[in-house]
């Protein structure tokens, strides 16, 4: 049975197709892995039922030859960061725990509308907040390579579920790497489109001017067939915008050739573990094989982006998350006479840790007296970060990094150290500031078999380049799993 | 020794635009529904939901800026401004801080006679309103309740300078703002439910001095008379907690209106820090110079204007352009009836004493009849059909019945005897019926020939033409 | 922001207008946390951005408008299904003081 699950999302969609396989057959298999895997933590949710119930309509339509798009009869897991009206939405949060909304995110509608099966929601730090999936409030999720290293984070459930074939492909969100670093870590393909290339709307939001969602596979391809079911301007998110889609399968296979590479010197100035400075020095090579030109380039205030980062994105979730008061929904705590305690309380026993010091950080950045030292300075400092980029662009068409600083690193090692954890996200958060789609990508293993990884990033709304690269990196010259 | 103090007084009002669904998503906004069943995802702040601003809004807050003189700047921006409260759904309050779409306005205010006062307007922003807190109710003991509905509504904030210095400016101030308001269709001025709210800000100084003493701030009065009071109220506590050489402290005030006077709110909290910051949810607000140009163009008449147009086209006296120009109702169904039959001193006359006066019963979109039928009883009347004096018979008939004055005259048969031949006879047989009044009359006391008309009336019921009843008569006792 | 370190204090304050609390021993760890980030992030202070505007949203997009249509409500069941406390079809909390 296990064997339908190790075939790509692609393959999986073409079988059902032509009849050679079930939906049904599909998420029995997937959820029968669930289980076997249930120790990695990656599910908060499984909708055992829903799925099996959902998988039974679209194998009616199938056999009616009516299915509704090629994602029909897929089961894929979802970060639990969208809402979703059947299923708690928690954001693996005690705050939320239980929480059922009572309306569809944007993008679980238009993978209901596709016909994908949604089978669970999945792990992740909680309510986005972390890069080592090691701040949920129910369980850290483990890598499926060594279950005592960490599975990345904040989508580590996506990351994790999509390498241990729960499910198909799983979607997350990335704020500051949250894709990404997840994906680098558990050896999948990771896509942070453009900000406002997928809607946000039904995304518990983090940080608003830099969150966005977007696909965790297994392979290229299938990276570009989740992105095409959830990309397009949504009326519901004023963020949004209203660009074209293109087919992103079309000229997915056309090659670097005569394609500009940049390859910023910034982000390889750092010591970089061995065996990834060779893997990404393999894959430029392959790069430069078949026909792409390395092109050395400076993205000069990089090293500005943390601290940039790091003050807007708390101060806006900070505002963010002052809707968890207790009063609507959540899990309230005291309120028997005073109100101000009813506030304090449910928020102080709510929200874990991280997200408090986060919560912390924010309200002091936006606090009187300190918002033009903090917020203001950081905004301008993200001018100066998206200007690197838009000079950058005008001599390259796409950018190869590093993902992370290291490979996955081990359960518990940087959960007291705050400022060195949010330094692993050095080469991901820029990416976020300016607004840009990058992809995590797998290139190889390192000596302890950890997977390795390179990030490519991309012009506004261009994925289809992005995906174009990261198809030929995946075809010549990187690893797979 | 109270006049030695000046009273500095500012105030910012906030307006509820009219639209049929709130500022940043698509429920309705129709007041008195029963509580929470006007909400929806948005504006109930769920995880997870985006604001939409609606078009309207926008087009109607223009036009109030517009109408108040400000500069309008096609650019504009929307914040965050952050506190705790119940009612408040996301724990922020989207409003416009750092770049409102609207500043530098002013209004002109009657001040009495003729003479006015210009006030200027600071600025002009778009916010969405708070829930609201029931706890009034004995039942609910030591609870609150929470009603999301008037959550969202969409409300313009007019902030004056401190300007005034009286509360009668206060109360013409904010009078002739809600006239202007109601002009432009953006507000329907409502106070009781809240539509249009207002905060005095206040505070007195010696004469003569620049700067500004402590300010307390009145909430929530919901009448013109209340705020009148309050405010006065407020001035004399501050300049007698000067006298008596006492601080006065900076903190929001409530008028009890049971009690006449003003009373601490809140006063424990410490002072606020919103952590106001532009809302990465919405991008910035352009309007096009074209779109505000166009808006300025097409603007409806405001009160002003149409008073001076009525004085000048209709000859109207100041009183009753006055009174004619407060409801932009009155002004249109005035200018309507001239429409159908220009005759302002009479339309005037006829709408300000027959209609205007039962109006709080009855206002004028609740009669059975329009400006087109009054116009056409005052045609009758011009054109002598009928008296003056059928005519209210027959305005009695339009309100309980309504219908057409032509045919309510005719087929009742209420035309106006204008004949000679007919009524002579019968003013001789009056005359005859009344020897000692006809040679009363004819020696001098020429006042009775009111008696005679006053007869021939009650014969005719009233449908004989006085004019020529007048003539007739003369000749017969001459 | 040069060298100025967060004291203990402000801590409490920032907790209150964030509406969390911490036991003591928190408040102090807190306290060394928000030290060392905001050392780091001191790291800005190199930069002069006298000249530089400053960026909201990443891309310089038109905010969209609505049309002004009402939709129907969210079903009052739903409104009030996740209620921590229902009250007179409303949402109850304890009494707000005015």
């Amino acid at each position: 049975m296990v064997d339908i699950l190790e075939q790509s999302l692609e393959a999986a969609c073409q079988q059902i197709r032509c009849g050679a396989i079930t939906s049904l057959a599909l998420v029995s298999a997937c959820l029968e892995k669930v289980q076997d895997t249930k120790d990695s933590g990656c599910f908060l949710h499984v909708s055992e039922s829903s799925a099996i119930q959902a998988a039974t309509q679209s194998d009616q339509r199938h056999k009616n030859r009516a299915p509704k798009s090629i994602l029909d009869g897929v089961p894929i897991g979802l970060k639990d960061i969208f809402i979703t009206r059947d299923a708690p939405t928690t954001c693996a949060s005690r705050l939320l725990e239980g929480y059922i909304p009572p309306y569809d995110s944007t993008i679980v509608a238009k993978l209901r509308e596709a016909g994908a099966i949604i089978l669970g929601k999945l792990n992740m730090d909680e309510f986005a907040m972390g890069s080592s999936n090691e701040f949920s409030a129910y369980q850290p999720v483990r890598n499926p390579h060594n279950p005592d290293k960490v599975a990345g984070g904040s989508s580590g459930g996506s990351a994790a579920a999509v390498a241990n074939h729960s499910v198909f492909a799983a979607l997350g969100t990335d704020t500051g790497g949250s894709i990404r670093q997840p994906a680098a870590f558990c050896g999948t393909v990771g896509l942070k489109p453009t900000y406002g290339r997928v809607s946000r709307f039904g995304m518990i939001a983090f940080a608003s001017s830099l969150d966005q969602a977007g696909p965790l596979t297994r392979t290229v391809r299938d990276n570009a067939i989740i992105l095409q079911a959830i990309a397009g301007y949504d009326d519901k998110d004023s963020s949004s915008v209203e660009q074209s889609v293109p087919d992103y399968l079309e000229g997915i296979e056309q090659g670097v050739q005569n394609l500009r590479v940049g390859i910023p010197r910034e982000y390889f100035e750092e010591s970089l573990p061995s065996a990834m400075a060779q893997a990404l020095a393999k894959t430029k090579k392959s790069l430069e094989e078949q026909g792409a030109e390395l092109i050395d380039i400076s993205l000069p205030h990089s090293e500005y982006g943390i601290a940039t980062y790091y003050l807007l994105a708390t101060a806006e979730a900070s505002s963010n998350l002052a809707r968890f008061d207790g009063v609507r929904y959540g899990n309230r705590v005291g309120g028997d006479d005073d109100l101000h305690a009813m506030y304090q309380n449910t928020r102080s026993a709510g929200f874990g840790p991280e997200v408090k010091r986060r919560i912390m950080l924010g309200t002091y950045a936006l606090s009187a007296g300190y918002y033009d030292a903090y917020y203001l300075k950081a905004q301008k400092v993200r001018t100066l970060i998206c200007q690197d980029f838009r000079d950058a662009f005008s001599q390259v068409d796409v950018i190869l990094t590093p993902t992370t600083p290291t490979t996955a690193f081990g359960m518990g090692e940087q959960l007291n150290d705050p400022l060195a954890m949010y330094l692993s996200d050095i080469f991901t958060v820029n990416v976020n500031l300016a607004g840009l789609p990058a992809m995590a990508l797998p290139i190889g293993f390192d000596e302890d078999n950890l997977p390795l990884s390179c990030q490519l990033i991309g012009r506004p709304w261009d994925e289809s380049t992005l995906l174009g690269v990261a198809r030929s990196i995946e075809k010549y010259g990187g690893g797979s799993i | 020794m109270a006049n030695h103090w000046e009273t500095v007084i500012g105030l910012e009002v906030h307006a509820q635009l009219s639209t049929k669904s709130k500022l940043f998503s698509s429920s309705g906004t129709t007041f008195g529904r029963a509580p929470n069943t006007l909400v929806d995802v948005v504006n109930l702040g769920l995880p997870g939901v985006l604001p939409v601003l609606n078009k309207e809004a926008v087009k109607m807050a223009i036009q109030a800026g517009i109408g108040l003189n400000c500069t309008i700047h096609p650019q504009s921006q929307f914040d965050r401004k952050h506190y705790f409260y119940p009612d408040l759904p996301k724990g922020y309050q989207i409003t416009q801080f750092a770049q409102p779409y609207a500043t530098a306005g002013y209004l002109d205010i009657a001040i009495g006679g003729s003479e006015t006062k210009r006030i200027r307007i600071n600025r002009i922003h778009m916010e969405e309103d708070a829930g609201k807190n029931v706890h009034d109710s004995c039942a609910l003991g030591s609870r609150s309740v929470i009603d999301f509905n008037r959550a969202g509504t969409p409300l313009i904030e007019i902030v004056s300078e401190p300007d005034l210095s009286s509360s009668q400016e206060v109360v013409s101030y904010l009078k002739s703002l809600r006239q202007i308001l109601r002009y432009l269709g953006v507000c329907d001025g409502n106070m009781q439910e809240g539509s249009f709210r207002c905060d005095v800000n206040i505070s007195v100084r010696k004469h003569g001095k620049k700067e500004l003493g402590t300010r307390t701030e009145l909430k929530n009065i919901n009448s013109f008379k209340f705020i009148q009071q309050a405010t006065e109220y407020e001035v004399e506590r501050q300049i007698y907690l000067l006298e008596a050489k006492e601080v006065i402290v900076q903190e929001t005030r409530l008028w009890d209106s049971t009690k006449q006077q003003t009373r601490s709110m809140r006063s424990k909290e410490d002072a606020h820090d919103y952590r106001y910051f532009p809302d990465p949810d919405l991008p910035i607000l352009n309007v096009s110079l074209e779109q505000i140009e166009n808006l300025r163009n097409n603007l409806p008449e405001l009160p002003n204007k149409k008073k001076e147009r009525f004085l000048s086209d209709f000859k109207l006296s100041e009183y009753d352009a006055t009174v004619l120009t407060e409801e932009p109702e009155v002004a249109t169904f005035f200018e309507e009836i001239l429409n159908h039959h220009r005759n302002p001193k009479l339309a005037a006359n006829w709408l300000m004493n027959e209609l205007l006066r039962d109006a709080k019963e009855t206002p004028l979109h609740q009669l059975k009849f329009g400006a087109k039928e009054l116009a056409e009883l005052l045609a009758l009347i011009d054109s002598e059909v009928i008296s003056g004096k059928i005519g209210k018979e027959v305005l009695g008939i339009l309100k309980e019945e309504g219908g057409s004055p032509n045919r309510i005259v005719e087929s009742r048969g209420l035309k106006q005897v204008a004949n000679s031949d007919e009524l002579k006879p019968i003013l001789e047989e009056i005359i005859a019926r009344h020897p000692q009044q006809a040679s009363d009359y004819r020696g001098g006391k020429t006042k009775l020939i009111g008696f005679f008309v006053g007869q021939i009336m009650k014969e005719t019921q009233g449908k004989a033409n006085p004019k020529l009843v007048n003539k007739i008569l003369k000749e017969l006792l001459g | 922001m040069s060298d100025e370190t967060i004291s203990l204090n402000q801590v409490k304050h920032i907790a209150k207008l964030a509406r969390l609390s911490f036991p003591e021993e928190d408040l102090v760890s807190m306290q060394v946390d928000l030290q060392a980030i905001l050392g780091y992030i001191n790291k800005l202070e190199e930069l002069d951005t006298c000249s530089i505007d400053a960026t909201i949203h990443p891309h310089n997009i038109p905010l969209p408008l609505r049309e002004d249509h009402a939709t129907p409500a969210l079903p009052r069941e739903d409104v009030l299904k996740q209620a921590p406390e229902v009250l007179a079809n409303g949402f109850g909390v304890p009494k707000v003081i005015e």
